[in-house]
């Protein structure tokens, strides 16, 4: 049976946690991300203190100065997360939907694409050039 | 140079002050993208100013960009391997409008790059003005609060909505409703400039971009943004400013009626190739420099609102896919302005220019009376 998303970003954010890039990446901020699946369940992640916990149920309502809302479908989450897509293609796909419009939260989008890249074991892309 | 008062030393002070902005450190790769209106001594100067702070800097120069903006649009690969390989990006714009906005982004969210977007026009003497002085701290300070203002209450996940209320003796009356998860804002949200984020040189805009509800009619002073406006007075800005007779904003529903003179003509003209949400409102921001000069940035300008129809392209917010292929702005001098019935403007002046905490981090760099006095228009 294929793993839950939750099961899929849990273990992500573990590889990262193990080496020692993704540990400097997570004490970065103390963040609260809720993921919206229109077409599934919703669940989310709590980072602080360079702690992570993923959870499969929506997060309890935060201020926004701590929490996050991230709007997509299960496939775009799975393309994402599988490393077939990356973020930033999807939201321009319009696949993904952050909850912030402009640029008000993307450091959280930059950290969350960060961490799940290390989970990947892919380098970040601006550590090609 | 002949024909050119200004040397190098003259606009070093508001090329440091952009290094606060963006935060250069030494050893970044720092790409300075330029346009062919952009005069070399600007440029030259931010390259020294990077230099000064140990950065490695490169400059690009390409053709304005000014509606390039548009889906689908793609920079020639130079830039794009530039702005990607940078740990800093200063973008001189000679327009004040998007450009690129899904490689920008791409930047930023996977590149963990920074961004500082200085808005210009093509006049080395924008950068010898009091504006370009505006000391970072004081306009994250000022930026943050107005943020917090318009957000209060708000969580995530949540289903709060708010109200904002213009209103002006020029006939401007306009109800909006919106979810205070989508203010939007920039760099200026912390102190410290992190990856992913950007920054407009001295002075961002603090806005909405996602409205449930809008009723009511904006009369606009000007217009700005687009390259089309470069043909109305005055020739080859993109700001228009005065109108012929007043442009008329009307809404019903968030949706938008357009009345006025050829102004009004050329936005009803823009907005009719932008498919089915082009005449939805889209945007209203305010600027928080006071000393921003109109003629060149009145998005910038404290007090200044700024209004837009359409959407903002590829980064449609939510799944209902109100997207459209324009943006289109004008903008309104002074009005009160009120949030869920509090004050943020009032006669033109923002409430947050005589709040105690913001005064008490303007008087590390002067008078708070002198640096909050409103240059006039």
């Amino acid at each position: 049976m294929d793993k839950t998303l939750p099961e899929i970003l849990d273990e992500l954010l573990r590889r990262a946690a193990s080496t020692v890039a993704g540990r400097e990446t997570l004490l970065r901020y103390d963040h609260t991300i809720n993921f919206e699946v229109l077409d599934g369940t919703p669940f989310h992640v709590e980072i602080a203190g360079g702690k992570v916990d993923v959870s499969d149920s929506e997060a309890d309502p935060g201020p926004i100065s701590e929490a996050y809302n991230i709007i997509s479908k299960e496939d775009a989450l799975r393309d994402w997360f599988g490393g077939k897509c990356r973020y930033s293609d999807l939201i321009h796909e319009h696949r993904m939907y952050p909850q912030a419009s402009h640029t008000t939260k993307r450091h959280i989008d930059n950290w969350i694409v960060k961490l799940v890249r290390l989970g990947q074991g892919k380098p970040g892309l601006r550590d090609l050039y | 140079m002949e024909g050119n008062p200004y040397r190098i030393v003259d606009l070093l002070p508001a090329a440091r002050n952009m290094m606060d902005y963006c935060q250069v450190a030494r050893d970044e790769h720092v790409a300075i993208f330029a346009d062919t209106l952009i005069p070399t001594l600007v440029t030259q100067a931010v390259l020294a100013a990077v230099e000064e702070r140990g950065g490695n800097p490169v400059i690009l120069i390409s053709k304005p960009g000014g509606l390039s903006w548009r889906e689908g649009a793609e920079p020639p690969q130079a830039y794009k391997l530039a702005m990607y390989s940078s740990d800093v990006v200063i973008q001189l714009k000679s327009v004040e409008a998007q450009i690129f906005p899904r490689v920008q982004e791409t930047a930023m969210l996977e590149h963990d790059v920074r961004m500082l977007r200085v808005p210009l026009g093509n006049s080395v003497e924008a950068l010898t003005q009091e504006w370009a002085l505006m000391p970072f701290e004081v306009m994250q300070m000022v930026t943050r609060k107005i943020y917090d203002q318009w957000t209060s209450g708000a969580t995530s996940p949540g289903e709060a909505t708010k109200t904002i209320r213009v209103e002006h003796s020029n006939g401007t009356e306009l109800t909006a409703t919106y979810d205070p998860r989508y203010v939007i804002h920039t760099g200026f949200l912390l102190p410290k400039l992190m990856p992913g984020q950007w920054n407009q040189f001295c002075g961002a805009t603090v806005g909405i971009e996602l409205f449930k509800d809008a009723q009511g009619i904006v009369v606009f002073d000007g217009l700005h943004g687009e390259e089309d406006y470069k043909m109305l007075p005055p020739i080859g800005s993109d700001v228009v400013h005065p109108l012929s007779e007043p442009v008329r904003w009307i809404f019903e529903d968030r949706r938008c009626r357009i009345e006025g003179g050829h102004e009004a003509e050329l936005i009803r003209r823009l907005i009719a190739g932008g498919g089915e949400y082009a005449d939805i409102l889209c945007e209203i921001a305010l600027g928080v420099n006071p000393k921003a000069p109109l003629s060149t940035m009145p998005t910038r300008r404290s007090g200044v609102t700024h209004y837009a129809v359409g959407s903002t392209s590829g980064r449609t917010p939510t799944p209902e896919e109100e997207s459209a292929q324009v943006h289109t702005h004008g903008h309104l001098l002074s009005c009160n302005l009120y949030v869920d019935g509090d004050p943020c403007i009032l006669d033109g002046r923002l409430v947050v220019f005589d709040d105690a905490e913001v005064r008490e981090v303007a008087a590390k760099y002067g008078d708070p009376d002198k640096i909050f006095e409103e240059a006039p228009f």
